[in-house]
């Protein structure tokens, strides 16, 4: 099961020709993704049979779903851990308690901000936080995606389950301060309509 | 997506929202979340000398249902002793918020909160 590549030879990354790996070259990706959707595109077959035309347009829709993936950090986390059998659930119990406390503090802070006298420095100080957390956690699992992918046949089993543990309990995380710094951008722009 | 009378009731009028303080003796706090939608929920029990549980709070992120189920959950808990707080079944509190199937993990949440929130109380009268 070590060899992601060989199990996966269909995988996204491959597809838009990047490396198996969490910090991907974004500007190759993009490049690759253009490329590949002009050589697919349904014009092209517009005096093909019925079934190229169609199998062009599911090609399409393949590309795009793989572009959408990969772009988004969380997202690719995800996929890359789906590529190692491992699903997120929808319940997930083994969540941090003290992660999940100061998540409701910063969502109170954000509930409280109209209040202040300047809410928009007020709304400033969280997102600050919460893309230094964003930050942070996108650093650990690049470290430990890197740990994880460059683990050979030879090395330690439980050692890779503990990292593709841990690489899990980043992912659920990311899902939560995604969310948190969408509710203050949506904030913000609520402050922005009462002035 | 059209909410039911009770879930609106609930949303709109949520009941026992607050904060006990988690130092306090008899307190029990259970914090969870869900990732796939962001939802962070705080559910609080206070337990008498007894066993019974004479108050409950929370505090919810989320959407309606999840607002929902909590605040029911918190009126359900109350004057129940431990045992029977610790058997309310999500489906439970589903049937009664009607909930529809894609909001049915609310009320999941809302069950994983009050069992949180119960053995919390219990690891902290055993140290």
């Amino acid at each position: 099961m070590n060899n992601i590549k060989e199990r996966h030879p269909d995988n996204y990354f491959s597809l838009l020709g990047v490396d198996i790996r969490f910090n991907i070259n974004t500007q190759k990706l993009t490049e690759n993704y253009h490329a590949l959707q002009r050589s697919v595109h349904p014009d092209k077959f517009a005096n093909a049979s019925d079934r190229e035309r169609r199998l062009s347009v599911q090609q399409a829709a393949h590309i795009n779903d793989a572009l959408h993936t990969l772009k988004n950090p969380t997202q690719r986390a995800i996929y890359l851990l789906s590529l190692y059998d491992i699903e997120l659930s929808e319940h997930n119990k083994s969540i941090d308690p003290a992660f999940l406390m100061d998540q409701m503090v910063l969502r109170e802070s954000l509930s409280q901000v109209a209040d202040k006298s300047d809410p928009f420095a007020e709304l400033e100080t969280i997102l600050v936080d919460v893309n230094a957390k964003i930050k942070d956690t996108l650093a650990e699992l690049e470290s430990l995606f890197q740990d994880i992918l460059s683990n050979t046949e030879s090395s330690d089993v439980n050692n890779k389950e503990l990292l593709l543990k841990q690489a899990t309990a980043s992912v659920l995380k990311m899902q939560f301060l995604n969310r948190l710094q969408e509710e203050c951008l949506n904030k913000e722009e609520d402050l922005a309509d009462q002035l | 997506m059209a909410y039911s009378d009770k879930v609106m009731d609930h949303y709109e009028n949520p009941r026992n929202v607050g904060t006990m303080d988690n130092d306090e003796s008899g307190v029990g706090t259970g914090m969870v979340g869900a990732p796939a939608c962001g939802d962070v929920m705080r559910l609080q029990i206070k337990v008498d000398d007894h066993g019974i549980i004479e108050d409950a709070k929370f505090k919810t992120y989320g959407c309606g249902s999840a607002i929902a189920s909590s605040s029911l959950v918190t009126e359900w808990v109350k004057g129940k002793s431990l045992d029977e707080a610790g058997q309310i079944k999500n489906t439970d509190i589903a049937e009664e918020l009607a909930l529809p199937p894609v909001k049915i993990h609310c009320s999941v949440l809302a069950e994983d909160a009050i069992k949180a929130a119960i053995s919390d109380y219990k690891e902290k009268q055993a140290s």
